[in-house]
């Protein structure tokens, strides 16, 4: 075969593998959104789950995703990033800390019923939390941390070494570059990494399950002890039903969250504009 | 009992969440039983119907797990499918934790096959013990019985935490928890009830609430105990018939959880509505009076649970 009919091949394989993922995306999404349709609407965002298919809501559900959402990134990101940054900007060169760094980055690759496991021993029985909000936000940062930490430490080291030298030959302190200088041209890269460390955390469910969420919770949460409820162990629950009609709640469900999350990339899309 | 000062801590710091932000208290949580899961999730429905703003979790994880969780003081309600063995009473009475036991219901233990195999319709007790053996030497129904078609049979069942799984291994194999094990095993009756609805030779055993609501895609299999074959009906289940498959249902409550209020005033509940509630569900109601004793049993604990 001659070299440009290889590259025209491999052209059209490529091809055929976008078009793969385009479809593949339409339809994961095409089948939630058809089985979704009906069923979502103000009184299944605003009211209570119920036995009753037509009657039951993910409130509940949804202010505990919340919740969720906001302690993971209030105890993951200034741990990760502070990491990211003493890894990148202060930690000696020697091997024990390259060591420790990909150690720490592989745990990325955890899946995250492990950590779920983790949270079981640690916070729920060994803290005493219980299958509570604060246990599953302290799990979820425990996820949510390697992501950060590599995703930073990235987008900390595509800072170009001009700059750091540059500004420390104005005289600047290692603090004042790396506040001034490092973390501001790191900035759009760090937020990327943020939310897709926070979007990967907040729709896992298996975790939340190895906790112990129960399948029935009547209300909305209002402090981080009170009884874990969200949005992935919800579409679990209800898709492991039989009785017809839960199928759809489990869809809409499904759209509430993915709805939610893109919210979230959308945030993070204008923050990173600003950033720029 | 030595307290962990770090497990102090998680409480200590659980409450002051709840009362720093204005909380009141935690919510009543139920688990255990999923056998017994419809009904409760039935009754604390109609609870926070009757009184809004009450907080209600009920999950469910089998009965063993459920009163595990119970001696530990993680959950307030636990759920069984049958009666606390002596080994958990005495774990219970080692942790200094009380509880009372308060039957709700009854129901059977129903065999399930695929709809369309209209083969198999009467089990005995001992073709029972035969298939869900731990021995495990039946594999095709043509093993079972010489008319049966040599079909190889999937097993699906609840796994060792169930109370459903403990019980029908010991009246129908003779010890709790002696089973084959190569079953596909679970913790939700809708799984088993999905297994074997996808499985046109697949056998089954769940919790009469879970066949209630998938009946229109299960067949149950009578099962003669040695006078005919009693079909897993409310009347059976009810007068005897059905037994040693049909059994009783039970809350444990935590004594210390009685004390309060939205605690007894859902057990209190669940007594009036289990009788309202549970045929629909597939459940069979006590006597009247068996819930009057209950509501007697329960006033007590609680006047002694309050100084």
């Amino acid at each position: 075969m001659t070299p440009l009919a290889t590259r025209d091949l491999l052209g059209t394989a490529c091809r055929l593998g976008a078009a793969l993922t385009l479809t593949a995306a339409i339809a994961l999404l095409g089948v939630l959104l058809v089985q979704a349709l009906g069923v979502v609407d103000v009184g299944f965002l605003a009211g209570a789950p119920s036995r009753f298919a037509s009657r039951a809501g993910v409130g509940p559900a949804i202010a505990g995703t919340l919740w969720l959402a906001v302690l993971t990134a209030a105890l993951s990101f200034p741990v990760g990033i502070g990491a990211a940054v003493y890894f990148e900007e202060y930690a000696p060169r020697n091997r024990l800390a390259g060591l420790a760094g990909s150690a720490l980055a592989n745990m990325a690759g955890v899946p995250p019923v492990v950590f779920g496991v983790a949270g079981l021993a640690l916070f729920v029985r060994g803290m005493g939390l219980g299958p509570t909000i604060l246990a599953a936000g302290l799990t979820l940062a425990m996820l949510a941390l390697p992501t950060v930490l590599v995703t930073s430490r990235t987008a900390l080291r595509e800072v170009p070494r001009g700059v750091r030298d540059a500004a420390s030959a104005l005289g600047a302190t290692r603090w004042q570059v790396i506040r001034r200088q490092v973390l501001p041209a790191a900035g759009p890269g760090i937020v990327t990494g943020l939310t897709l460390a926070l979007t990967r955390t907040v729709g896992a469910a298996a975790p939340l399950l190895v906790l112990g969420a129960p399948a029935f919770v009547t209300h909305a949460p209002r402090t981080p002890g009170d009884i874990l409820t969200a949005l992935p162990t919800q579409a679990f629950t209800w898709s492991t039903r039989t009785e017809a009609d839960f199928a759809a709640l489990a869809a809409g469900t499904a759209v509430t969250l993915l709805v939610l999350l893109l919210t979230v990339n959308l945030g993070a899309l204008v923050l990173r504009r600003r950033l720029r | 009992m030595t307290a962990c000062p770090v497990r102090l801590a998680g409480f200590g710091l659980v409450a002051a969440l709840a009362a720093a932000c204005g909380g009141d208290g935690v919510a009543v949580v139920v688990g255990g039983s999923g056998s017994l899961h419809p009904l409760s999730e039935a009754v604390a429905e109609s609870f926070v119907g009757t009184a809004p703003g009450r907080r209600l979790a009920v999950g469910y994880s089998g009965t063993a797990g459920g009163l595990r969780r119970l001696c530990r003081g993680e959950i307030d309600i636990s759920a069984a499918s049958r009666r606390i063995s002596a080994m958990e009473a005495d774990a219970c009475r080692a942790a200094g934790f009380r509880y009372v036991e308060i039957p709700v219901a009854r129901d059977g233990i129903v065999l399930v096959a695929h709809p369309s195999n209209t083969v198999v319709d009467c089990l005995t007790l001992e073709e029972l013990r035969r298939l869900w053996g731990p021995s495990d030497d039946v594999r095709s129904w043509r093993d079972l019985r010489p008319d049966y078609p040599d079909e190889r049979i999937r097993f699906f069942g609840p796994g060792p935490g169930s109370g459903t799984f403990r019980y029908f291994t010991e009246v129908v194999v003779g010890r709790p928890g002696a089973s084959r094990s190569d079953h596909y095993q679970t913790a939700n009756d809708d799984m088993i009830a999905r297994g074997v609805a996808g499985d046109r030779w697949g056998l089954g055993y769940l919790g009469s609430a879970a066949h209630m609501h998938n009946r229109d895609r299960l067949r149950a299999i009578a099962v003669d105990t040695g006078f005919g074959c009693v079909p897993p009906s409310a009347e059976a289940v009810a007068d005897g018939r059905y037994s040693p498959l049909a059994r009783e249902l039970y809350l444990y409550v935590g004594t210390s959880s009685l004390a309060r209020d939205d605690v007894f005033d859902l057990v209190a509940h669940y007594l009036d509505m289990a009788a309202r509630l549970g045929p629909e569900l597939g459940y069979v109601a006590l006597p009247e009076a068996e819930y009057g004793r209950s509501r007697a049993v329960l006033a007590a604990s609680r006047r002694a649970a309050r100084p």
